[in-house]
């Protein structure tokens, strides 16, 4: 069996490192790292966010459907009483008449224009994360990142979703359906590896390549139910799985230049993730962690269907009226018009929390197996110090 | 790193007196004549009863059901063994899991190849047909062929289940449920009978010393091999010993032996309630303990076994097996999605060998801090075969449990604090400047630096030899002369089921230098002692004068001949 | 014993196993003395019984699990109405369920991983708990388990035989009440009894083993010899165990039927769940007072918690969802209340068992019971810290009144402790990184 040799972690190198650091003449290094949170960014203010109040809970909206639909209200109450899991009555009556109450036919997630627009009730406040993605700070649709108070902030993604119950949170606490959603996938999930090299100073560095790829391998969880950091993961061979990025390090933050990102996900959340201008902020913080945001355009069908597919599922359970969310992503779609001038695109932005990781390279070509367990696998090479473990430890 | 050999500092500390010079030692490969111990009768541990129904049944057979835990005698359980019995509670257990195994034996997947014949009547009973059976299950389980009143009982019940449940099988069910509740298969006894060649001594039947051989090299029962040639009588031969140490050394089932003993004297029953922390030692899941475990046994056998190395590597070894795990703790990567990888650490690493690994640091620490007391404790009387005494009975923990106390940022301070108590400070100082050796490794394992921001100082001195960190420490444990004279004691008694006698502390000393000038190779030592004479050799009852079981100072005074 | 003795027991049983008709009193003397000789071992202990009360969405973490752990803890305030049990009760925080990159469904994994001991991905692949239990402790009642549910459905049973095979519930107590009590029910005390031959046959086999005595004790020397004697009084033990097992069963003193009940209306209102499940628990209590049987299975509501207060919206799984958290007081109150209903559901039932008188005990002090959800905090459906409780004394083969933190231990642990405890021959419970060898040792007397 092939052995990757000059990779240890001993006192002797830890300090080697330092000193070469404090020398100010180091060889420039590589951090690894395990995406241990992602989710959308919602930012959590008080009233002023939602003067029109909160979208309605399910129960109501489709009380309010019923009753549109010609039920009488005792009618509908006591269809509605108790599902789901009225006793002696199949689910399967009341999921068919929401199910089609666009029409009476249709399937009404799949064609949501079969259903009249309720009217989503949308984020009017003034603060979002996010970026400046089209560098427009008189924008009407500008928000104010609340903490650095960068003008010109585009995420109407946020807009959309901000005044749903599920997408609403206070920190730190994550929204509910997000957390819902990531805390089945990562650990179904094959990790998402984050990479950060050409780190000369971890608060200052001019010029860090940033990559952002798929592992073969499964996050596994410490005892505190978090995420075990130092473990090792091998990045999938295929290149559809990586993206690299450009940026650099000011003040401890990471900030990349603008470029498309695809990351694979899973059907539960999205089957694939495709930005078209996005880029990353990330705090490099003193225990190893990064921590920060990830924003872009986003086709905003997909985003949609990201929650549509599942039908009635997401919609009773977390509120999602899905025919005014279809509406409300339309309108609020602000770049890559189609022909007709419809906008195809939504800027968003998601959080990213990771943890370090070791991020392990095979040779492609060779290397088949990796994901077989207890095969013998043949090494190529590991990438020299993608070491968030020890520098964590060095209190860097 | 500096070592002084100082034979007062090394005895002083625990008031040995440094004895008798070996006199009179015969010819190179003429061993002292011992005059033997008393035959054992030992409980089965529970590894020991699953690797015997995995060979006797297959291993597709599952062992259900719990067991008694076993007790600690003189360092290990196979010593403990021999005065362990089984109570109440213990035998439903038993009864519970002998029920599962032979239900299992007879069922639809196993009976066509567990059962050589087919019943005349597959619902009523064929007494041929169950006394082919029994007597090969019986010859396996009891180590020995059956006797005919055994035998008979056993066809009798089973024939008499057979017809009353009308099912041959459910008749071999309950007599295979008896045989695996039977004294003769939970105790291990052995019988002893006249040496014709040695007027007035005895030693062991042969097929006692066909036990002793297969549970000492192999941790299990006797094969079909052993136990023919016992019943041929090769085995009261010293060339029918040695041709079946030579086949049983050379086989990879010597390994099973050699983990056996080492999981046996490295204490690992420990970790069944060895508990940490969550909060304070978030990575140390019951998964790393049982990867910890096996990570140690993993680089014993490699170096050992599988590369004949030097027994005292295993302090300075820098080789070592890995998984995705262990790494997380270690700070490593491994490659290996699944499964285990050998690993090797860096020259300059602050590991080696197998004190610095989880198993080691983990099992001697409390749930919540490191521990220098109870890992010195350990070293010495696990490695050193030296006893400790227990603390007084009325010692104020406190400061050494407060680890935020801000007057004593390290495990060093406190205990300093600590033993200015005087009734302490006797024993600690034997124990402590060993474990503060280790103390860069926390509790869990992980490795730190610091305590409370305080850098952590790692010099001290082991019995006259000083060195400055955990690598120096790993050398002088590597170069200290109880090394070898402690094994060689604790491979003896795990392989005979007591410890040492006063009257053989000549012949353990002999197989000592032995030991060393062969290299300090594990296999041939086990080889040496399964073909001597004093293994099998039994005392005459009425001549235990010299049966007084060797005391640590029997063992130091071992060290001093070796020396 | 002598060896004379054991030959005259061995024959008798041998005749017993010939012929059908069996006499109570037997020529068994000296299996029917207690160890002092001195009476008759009429305070035969009654039959363990094993009883599991699941409920769905958990409950607030840090507002159930005492804040002390070990012995002497006080019960947190969403518990608060079982302290009067507390020294009768193991509280269990902290255990959690391990994926191994399976996704969590929500509302299934996490009972799937307390109850079998593996995540399915989609069906479950395993027996329950109270199947595996049942199968040493359930054999020789009228029913093997007993299981109702609250929230009227017959499919919220959580009782499987096996991977395929589901126990379904019973949604009505009265229902409940003519199964157990109805026509069929036969008085215990007035049956005919018939011993099971395979305990006869095991019995006799037994027998064989004593029979060695002699003859290996002689092969010993005076140690050994003491250490083997305590070998054989250990297998008379188990002989007298089978023994009682051939005899007619003690008089039931506990036994008598539970009130002929009215249901409430079935469904979700909490109301009405609550008193049908007083109803639920009397019937069951005296089920197992009459040795009807040894398990009893409660789903209090089910997974995706359906209960609902009238006038109120949002269902208790809906609540644990979308319901806002109070800034005040810190947690989210219509689902909260839903919480607070359910532990005092599970407070009458323990103090329904512990009204049942036998000799100087109560049922309770025979019942290992498993209370548990399936989620620890529902809102986010996380699979850490799962409340789960044991209560009472397992006929004294638990130890109880601790407060067990386990955190990041998985959760079958639990199921592992309990299997051993009822003399379940399992040494490991659970699938991959599920599966331990460790039973909570602290509470396994």
């Amino acid at each position: 069996m092939t052995r990757f040799h000059s990779y240890s972690r001993s006192l002797g190198v830890i300090a080697g490192l330092a000193l070469a650091t404090a020398a100010g003449h180091a060889s420039a290094e590589t951090r690894g790292y395990v995406v241990s949170w992602f989710g959308v960014s919602t930012y959590y203010g008080n009233e002023s966010d939602c003067p029109d109040g909160l979208n309605p809970m399910s129960t109501e909206f489709y009380k309010r459907e019923l009753i549109r639909l010609g039920y009488s209200d005792p009618d509908a109450t006591k269809l509605l009483k108790d599902f789901p899991g009225n006793p002696g009555r199949a689910d399967g009556e009341y999921i068919k008449i929401m199910g089609t109450r666009g029409d009476k036919k249709t399937n009404v997630y799949a064609h949501p224009e079969s259903s009249y627009d309720p009217g989503l009730k949308e984020i009017k406040g003034k603060f979002a994360y996010g970026f400046n993605l089209d560098g427009k700070t008189d924008s009407p649709i500008s928000f104010t990142d609340p903490d650095t108070g960068e003008q010109g902030i585009k995420n109407q993604y946020y807009r959309t979703l901000g005044c749903i119950r599920s997408f609403r949170a206070p920190p730190p606490a994550h929204p509910t359906l997000a957390q819902a959603q990531w805390d089945v996938l990562r650990d179904e999930m094959p990790a998402w590896l984050i990479e950060i090299s050409g780190i000369t100073d971890p608060k200052n560095s001019d010029n860090v390549t940033v990559t952002i790829s798929r592992g073969v391998d499964h996050i596994s969880r410490d005892t505190t139910g978090g995420v075990r950091s130092d473990m090792s993961f091998k990045v999938d061979p295929d290149p559809r799985t990586h993206n690299v990025l450009h940026g650099s390090i000011k003040n401890g933050v990471l900030t990349t230049d603008a470029s498309d990102i695809r990351i694979v996900a899973d059907p539960f959340l999205i089957p694939e993730f495709n930005w078209k201008q996005a880029r990353l902020k990330l705090k490099l913080n003193d225990d190893g962690t990064l921590k920060g945001i990830l924003g872009g355009y986003h086709d905003w069908y997909a985003l949609y269907w990201s929650y549509a597919e599942s039908g009635w599922v997401e919609e009773h359970s977390a509120s999602v009226d899905m025919p005014a969310l279809y509406y409300s992503l339309k309108r609020n779609a602000d770049a890559y018009p189609d022909a007709t001038g419809q906008n195809t695109a939504i800027s968003t932005a998601y959080e990213v929390e990771a943890v370090p990781a070791f991020v392990l390279h095979t040779d492609d070509k060779n290397d088949k197996k990796v994901s077989d367990a207890g095969g013998s696998i043949q090494v190529r090479h590991v990438e020299e110090a993608n070491m968030g473990g020890w520098l964590r430890k060095l209190g860097w | 790193m500096v070592m002084s050999k100082s034979p007062t500092r090394f005895f002083g500390a625990l008031g040995f007196v440094a004895a008798i010079a070996l006199t009179g030692c015969g010819p190179k490969d003429d061993a002292p004549v011992t005059k033997g111990g008393p035959v054992s009768l030992r409980r089965l541990t529970e590894p020991e009863y699953r690797q015997i129904v995995a060979d006797v049944f297959g291993t597709t057979i599952k062992v259900p059901g719990r067991f008694e835990p076993d007790v600690r005698d003189n360092g290990l359980i196979a010593v403990g063994t021999s005065r362990e019995s089984v109570a109440g509670t213990g035998l439903e257990e038993y009864d519970l899991t002998a029920r599962g195994i032979a239900a299992q034996v007879v069922d639809d997947a196993h009976r066509t190849t567990l059962v050589p014949c087919t019943p005349a009547k597959a619902n009523d009973r064929d007494d041929a047909c169950a006394t082919k059976f029994i007597a090969r299950t019986g010859r396996m389980l009891f180590r020995r062929p059956m006797t005919q009143d055994e035998l008979q009982t056993q066809v009798k019940d089973a024939g008499e289940a057979a017809s009353k449940l009308g099912n041959f099988y459910t008749g071999l069910e309950m007599s295979v449920g008896a045989m695996l509740v039977s004294p003769q298969f939970l105790f291990r006894q052995e019988a002893s009978e006249a040496d014709p060649d040695n007027a007035g001594q005895r030693r062991l039947d042969a097929y006692s010393k066909a036990s002793r051989l297969s549970f000492f090299l192999w941790d299990t029962t006797p094969d079909a091999d052993l136990l023919e040639a016992a019943q041929k009588g090769d085995l009261d031969t010293d060339a029918g010993i040695a041709k079946q140490v030579d086949r049983m050394t050379n086989s990879p089932r010597l390994a099973s032996g050699v983990r056996a003993f080492f999981s046996d004297m490295l204490g690992f029953d420990g970790f069944v309630s060895l508990a940490k922390d969550p909060q304070i030692y978030p990575k140390y899941s019951s998964q790393v303990s049982v990867d910890a475990q096996e990570q140690t046994l993993r680089t014993l056998t490699d170096l050992l076994v599988t590369n004949n190395g030097d027994y005292r590597d295993i302090f300075t070894t820098r080789k070592t097996y890995l998984t995705r795990l262990l790494g997380s703790v270690y700070g490593v990567p491994v490659m290996t999605s699944t499964g285990w990888e050998p690993h090797e650490y860096a020259e300059n690493d602050p590991r080696a060998g197998i004190l610095t690994e989880i198993s080691f640091v983990s099992l001697h620490s409390h749930p919540g801090r490191s521990s220098p007391t109870i890992r010195g404790k350990a070293l010495r009387q696990v490695f050193l075969c030296q006893k400790v005494p227990d603390p007084p009975g009325n010692v104020n923990f406190n400061l050494v449990n407060d680890t935020k106390n801000p007057a004593f940022h390290t495990a060093r301070s406190r205990l300093g604090a600590h033993i200015n108590q005087p009734t302490c400070a006797g024993c600690h100082k034997i124990m402590d400047p060993v474990g503060l050796a280790m103390e860069n490794f926390d509790s869990a394992g992980g490795f730190r630096t610091t305590e409370n921001d305080v850098a952590i100082e790692t010099n001290g001195e082991i019995d006259g030899m000083k060195f400055s960190d955990a690598i120096g420490f790993t050398k002088a444990v590597h170069d200290h002369p109880a090394v070898p004279v402690c094994l060689v004691n604790r491979l003896y008694a795990f392989g005979t089921g007591r410890a040492g006698t006063k009257d053989e502390a000549e012949w353990l000393n002999y197989q000592t230098k032995q030991f060393v000038n062969s290299g300090y190779k594990v296999p041939e030592l086990m080889r040496r002692i399964a073909s001597s004479k004093a293994f099998y050799r039994i005392s005459t009852p009425g001549t235990d004068a010299n049966n007084a079981t060797l005391s640590m100072a029997g063992t130091s005074t071992q060290t001093e001949a070796v020396k | 014993m002598s060896a004379s003795m054991n030959a005259t027991r061995r024959n008798v049983l041998r005749g017993m196993m010939g012929g059908a008709a069996v006499s109570v009193g037997l020529p068994f003397l000296d299996c029917f003395l207690n160890t002092n000789g001195t009476a008759l071992a009429s305070g035969a202990p009654l039959p363990v019984a094993f009883s599991t009360f699941f409920w769905g969405c958990g409950l607030n973490p840090g507002r159930w699990e005492p804040k002390t752990i070990g012995a002497n803890y006080d019960m947190n305030i969403e518990s608060a109405a079982l302290q009067p049990f507390k020294s009768r009760i193991n509280v269990l925080s902290g255990f959690k369920v391990f994926l191994d990159g399976k996704g969590a469904r929500p509302h299934f994994t996490g009972e799937m991983a307390i109850l079998t001991g593996d995540v399915p991905r989609e069906q479950p692949n395993y027996a329950s708990l109270d199947s595996i239990v049942a199968d040493t402790i359930g054999t020789r009642t009228r029913f093997r388990s007993l299981e109702v549910t609250g929230t009227g459905k017959p499919t919220d049973s959580l009782s499987r035989r096996s991977a395929s095979v589901s126990n379904p519930a019973e949604i009505s107590p009265a229902a409940l009440y003519t199964r157990v009590f109805g026509p069929d029910f036969t008085d215990p005390n007035a049956a005919d009894f018939k011993p099971d031959p395979r305990v006869m046959v095991r019995r006799s086999v037994l027998s064989g083993v004593t029979d060695q005595r002699e003859a290996l004790l002689k092969q010993v020397g005076v140690n050994d010899r003491q250490r083997l004697d305590e070998y054989f009084t250990a297998v008379r033990q188990l002989e007298q165990q089978l023994d009682l097992q051939l005899q007619k069963p003690a008089p039931l003193e506990a036994c008598s039927k539970s009130a002929q009940p009215t249901d409430a209306e079935i469904g979700t209102e909490i109301d009405n769940v609550v008193a049908n499940h007083k109803l639920f628990a009397q019937i069951l209590a005296h089920a197992v007072a009459c040795d009807q049987t040894h398990v009893t299975n409660i789903v209090f509501g089910e997974a995706t918690s359906p209960l609902r207060r009238p006038g109120v919206a949002m269902t208790h799984h809906i609540s644990t969802h979308e319901e806002p958290m109070d800034p005040v007081l810190g947690y989210q109150p219509n689902a909260t209340y839903f919480m607070v209903r359910i532990v005092e559901s599970l407070a009458f039932y323990l103090q329904t068992l512990d009204s049942i008188k036998e000799g100087d005990g109560t049922l309770l002090d025979r019942t290992l019971m498993l209370a548990h959800s399936e989620t620890g905090f529902a809102k986010v459906h996380s699979l850490e810290n799962i409340p789960m409780f044991i209560a009472g004394g397992a006929g004294g083969r638990i130890k109880t009144g601790m407060h067990i933190q386990a955190k990041g231990e998985p959760v079958t642990r639990v199921g592992l402790t309990i299997q051993q405890a009822l003399g379940v021959p399992v040494d490991s419970w659970g699938t991959m990184s599920l599966a331990t060898s460790k039973p909570i040792s602290e509470i396994l007397v």
